[in-house]
């Protein structure tokens, strides 16, 4: 009781919003209009993902780099921001961002997930196999393996603060493997293709192709945003009972 | 059905990434709804003031659905 309400009391609005309870009410607050401009603009992408874009030389094939990948710009974004609060979780031992880190694996790794299996089955369309051994493909692998692991560690540990500092210790292992996906495509040849070729390899589908890829990136940020708010709701409630609605009341 | 004639099958319809995306989405936000009025309705009962939900819950074994709201 006395951990949450003691910075209640605190004058700096600041203070307020970082400590636990503070951020218990505006999570609260915070999540409902995030879901909303996710699913506004989520669908806006996929009109113009199935609908105004047209088709390209793959035929309608093409169409699942919409999917494929703001969701691998996902991956990449949620892992950074992994990594940024599991730095100030094992440095710093703070606690909310700890909350964040274990927050953000399992929506990181459906992201990874969802980039992967989108990558089949383009994969199967451009380069007739779903699988290759390719520098990208394999970095991709990994991540979606390093949020798994931090999932794990998280729930295999029965401390909860030693498995987010366990975690936390990983991620910034791992986090060596962000630069590595990031610049595969320049450093090794592969088969996945360039960003700069998908976006301009068909005269006039550029820009189609581009806003509706940029929505649905936005809207797949302020959907993880959504969620992992509520998560971390959910978490602190899981770790500290009434004591976290009471003081946020 | 092997593994390569179900990526074609996939390939074909196009519109299974996108369903496989969103029915991941739907997924854990159903999975996240779920676990937080379990624990809004657990937080609810260990509260001092629930002691007749608390009392009820021990009597029936089983949580009530809204506890939470009796506050």
């Amino acid at each position: 009781m006395r951990e949450f309400a003691a910075p209640l009391l605190s004058r700096e609005p600041l203070a307020h919003l970082a400590s636990p309870a503070g951020f218990y009410a505006l999570a609260g607050r915070l999540v409902p209009w995030f879901a909303l401009a996710a699913l506004l603009l989520t669908m806006a992408g996929l009109a113009i993902a199935l609908v105004s874009a047209p088709a390209g030389s793959l035929g309608d094939a093409y169409r699942i780099v919409f999917v494929h990948v703001p969701a691998a710009w996902m991956s990449l974004l949620l892992y950074l921001v992994m990594a940024a609060c599991a730095a100030l979780t094992v440095l710093l031992n703070a606690r909310l961002p700890g909350l964040m880190m274990t927050a953000l694996a399992p929506t990181g790794a459906i992201f990874t997930f969802v980039a992967l299996y989108s990558g089949f089955i383009g994969g199967w369309s451009t380069w007739g196999t779903w699988w290759v051994w390719d520098a990208r493909l394999t970095c991709e692998l990994i991540l979606l393996l390093l949020f798994i692991a931090v999932m794990a560690l998280r729930s295999r540990l029965e401390d909860p603060l030693g498995g987010e500092r366990a975690g936390g210790v990983l991620v910034l292992v791992g986090v060596l493997n962000i630069p590595i996906v990031y610049f595969s495509l320049r450093w090794w040849n592969t088969l996945h293709q360039g960003v700069a070729s998908s976006l301009t390899g068909s005269p006039g589908m550029g820009q189609a192709m581009l806003w509706g890829m940029l929505l649905m990136a936005l809207g797949f940020g302020l959907y993880s945003m959504a969620v992992i708010l509520a998560r971390v709701r959910c978490l602190m409630l899981e770790r500290h009972g009434h004591q976290a609605g009471e003081a946020a009341a | 059905m092997n593994w390569n004639e179900l990526f074609a099958l996939a390939a074909r319809e196009v519109w299974s990434s996108f369903a496989m995306c969103f029915a991941l989405m739907a997924a854990e936000v159903w999975k996240l709804r779920r676990r937080m009025h379990r624990r809004q309705s657990a937080a609810a009962l260990d509260h001092p003031a629930q002691e007749n939900a608390r009392a009820e819950a021990d009597k029936t074994g089983r949580v009530p659905a809204r506890a939470n709201d009796a506050r």
